[in-house]
């Protein structure tokens, strides 16, 4: 057997291969150490983090849906001190790069958040500016074009690792936002977010969620990132974290093919904890029996009508 | 690397009651590190996304039982399943009841919440009375395991129609002034374990209660299932992580 090659590189950052957890369903990585060794993983996204602690929305923070689950956690983090001092050395004992997610309520606590991470042991930043279920800040940057071009723009200024921007699903155009945090200087796009969605108990004719609406994930919402995806890809020249609903080594493929140059697996892992592995493995399976000798080959190769 | 996910093989199903389903897998490993109070996430076939955390009940050599009411689609496929057929298990998680607390114990056990109480039963033997409240005669489920091993068992039921009518916790009132308990250990319903916090203050008595709440993951990642923990410099705590045992005065109900 030829030897493949998963290696990716994302803004200067080499990947061993293109799989990624996504953030906010990692933790900080020790969970899932008891399940496998976190250095079989491309990179890591660490939980949403933001400037002072954050004790998160009330609960019931989760909803079962059709091929999915809606999650209302609210960025609930014990903030960017306490990672960088409590959370990064234990993640640093494996061989995989980090991606610190952060969150602000405004571009100042971004700026802010950028200077303390540019000066902690991680690889890249990830901007949230796409978290549906907090009520300032988050999604309020990701829906505008000149508040992602703002946000951006000035977290670039103060950053000195690669910046990475999470866009939001819940948009009109994504393509408009896309470009909006490429021309404020953004090193790589992770897409998507949860789409904002919402369940009522029809008994007590409550919704189920605490905080009415929530995050819609899982495989109900592959088919719109791998759209998204192939949208963003063919409007700007960024590498693309693709997520989304991804659950087998095949749906890794296939958003590659639309356009991600790797892929972070989220509520996969939280139903089965071995699912980074297994669509890691699973990708591999795909290029072997498919002559793939080199996995970044598949990036953009969809063909459309 | 000491977590993992099983395929276990059903190695009995039995029907007890009303829609309450027993279910006992063949799992050496897991049977080897289940202790009192932890639960497992089963996996409930390909119409439910996430896995239903249901209380481990029984421990007997290589096998594993659970206990549970069909509540919706994820339940009812499990109560359909038949013996021989395999389902995937995660677990065991969550932190459990004490059992090497010295001195006696008193279970209580609200419906559901009987279930996991009786590995402790177990443990504790004769050192360990038990007050089990039911809805109704009907209803009753697995309070003949507990005679069989507990001192004392006391049976309640909302109707009369078995027992002492009435709640468990107000049984329970009565053998707590008669008796030096060192710990309560209590599972049900919200109500009855905010009772049970309350006469666990009134005659100082630690009181170990299993939590329930709507949970995504189950070891501790996605935080979904919290609860207000009672310590100001905390928010919340995690059923799944934290729990699902807590000390009473460690959470706000």
């Amino acid at each position: 057997m030829n030897k493949l090659s998963t290696a990716v590189n994302i803004a200067g950052v080499e990947f061993k291969n293109p799989i990624v957890t996504a953030s906010g369903t990692f933790g900080f990585g020790r969970e899932f150490s008891e399940f496998f060794d976190l250095s079989q993983l491309g990179a890591v996204s660490v939980k949403g983090l933001t400037l002072k602690p954050k004790a998160g929305n009330p609960p019931p923070r989760a909803a079962e849906t059709a091929s999915g689950m809606l999650n209302s956690v609210g960025l609930q983090n014990p903030g960017v001190e306490s990672f960088v001092k409590d959370e990064l050395p234990f993640l640093r004992g494996f061989d995989v790069k980090v991606i610190a997610n952060m969150a602000g309520t405004t571009v100042e606590e971004y700026e802010e958040m950028a200077r303390i991470l540019s000066d902690a042991d991680v690889d890249m930043l990830e901007v949230n500016i796409s978290c549906p279920n907090v009520k300032e800040g988050g999604v309020a940057f990701g829906v505008d074009e000149k508040a992602v071009y703002e946000v951006t723009s000035r977290v670039k200024a103060v950053s000195k690792k690669p910046v990475i921007i999470k866009l939001s699903p819940n948009v009109t155009d994504i393509k408009k936002i896309a470009k909006a945090a490429e021309d404020g200087g953004a090193d790589a796009l992770s897409l998507i977010n949860t789409l904002l969605g919402m369940r009522i108990d029809i008994k007590t004719r409550r919704p189920i969620l605490k905080n009415n609406t929530g995050g819609l994930s899982g495989p109900a919402v592959f088919p719109i990132a791998v759209r998204m995806v192939h949208d963003v890809y063919e409007t700007v020249s960024l590498p693309i974290i693709g997520m989304g609903g991804v659950s087998r080594g095949e749906d890794a493929a296939e958003l590659m093919m639309a356009g991600a140059s790797a892929v972070a697996v989220g509520s996969a892992a939280l139903v089965n904890p071995l699912a980074p592995i297994e669509i890691k493995r699973g990708l591999e399976k795909f290029m072997e029996d498919n002559g793939i000798k080199d996995v970044t080959e598949l990036t953009g190769s969809a063909k459309m009508w | 690397m000491s977590k993992a996910t099983y395929n276990a093989e059903i190695a009995a199903k039995r029907w007890h009651a009303g829609n309450i389903y027993e279910i006992i897998i063949e799992c050496e490993p897991l049977a080897r590190e289940s202790q009192a109070g932890q639960f497992l996430q089963v996996a409930c076939g390909d119409d439910t996304f996430l896995r239903r955390p249901i209380s481990i009940h029984n421990v007997d050599g290589s096998r594993v039982s659970m206990i549970f009411e069909v509540k919706g689609r994820g339940t009812r496929y499990l109560s359909q399943l038949k013996t021989g057929d395999c389902i995937n298990v995660l677990g065991p998680l969550g932190n459990g009841f004490d059992t090497d607390i010295e001195g006696d114990v008193l279970l209580i056990g609200g419906g559901l919440g009987v279930f996991p109480l009786y590995m402790v039963a177990k443990a504790k033997g004769k050192s360990c009375d038990a007050v089990l409240g039911y809805k109704s005669a009907r209803d009753l489920v697995s309070h003949d395991r507990f005679s069989a091993v507990c001192r004392e068992v006391v049976i309640t039921t909302d109707d009369g129609s078995y027992g002492i009518q009435g709640t468990a916790v107000a049984a329970a009132h009565s053998l707590v002034v008669n008796h030096h308990y060192k710990a309560i250990c209590a599972c049900g319903p919200l109500p009855m374990l905010k009772a049970v916090h309350a006469l666990a203050c009134k005659y100082n008595i630690p009181a170990w209660i299993s939590l329930e709440e709507r949970m995504a993951c189950g070891f501790g990642v996605c935080l979904a299932c919290a609860v207000k923990s009672a310590d100001d410099d905390v928010d919340y705590l995690h059923v799944c992580k934290h729990g699902p045992v807590f000390n009473s005065k460690e959470v706000i109900l």
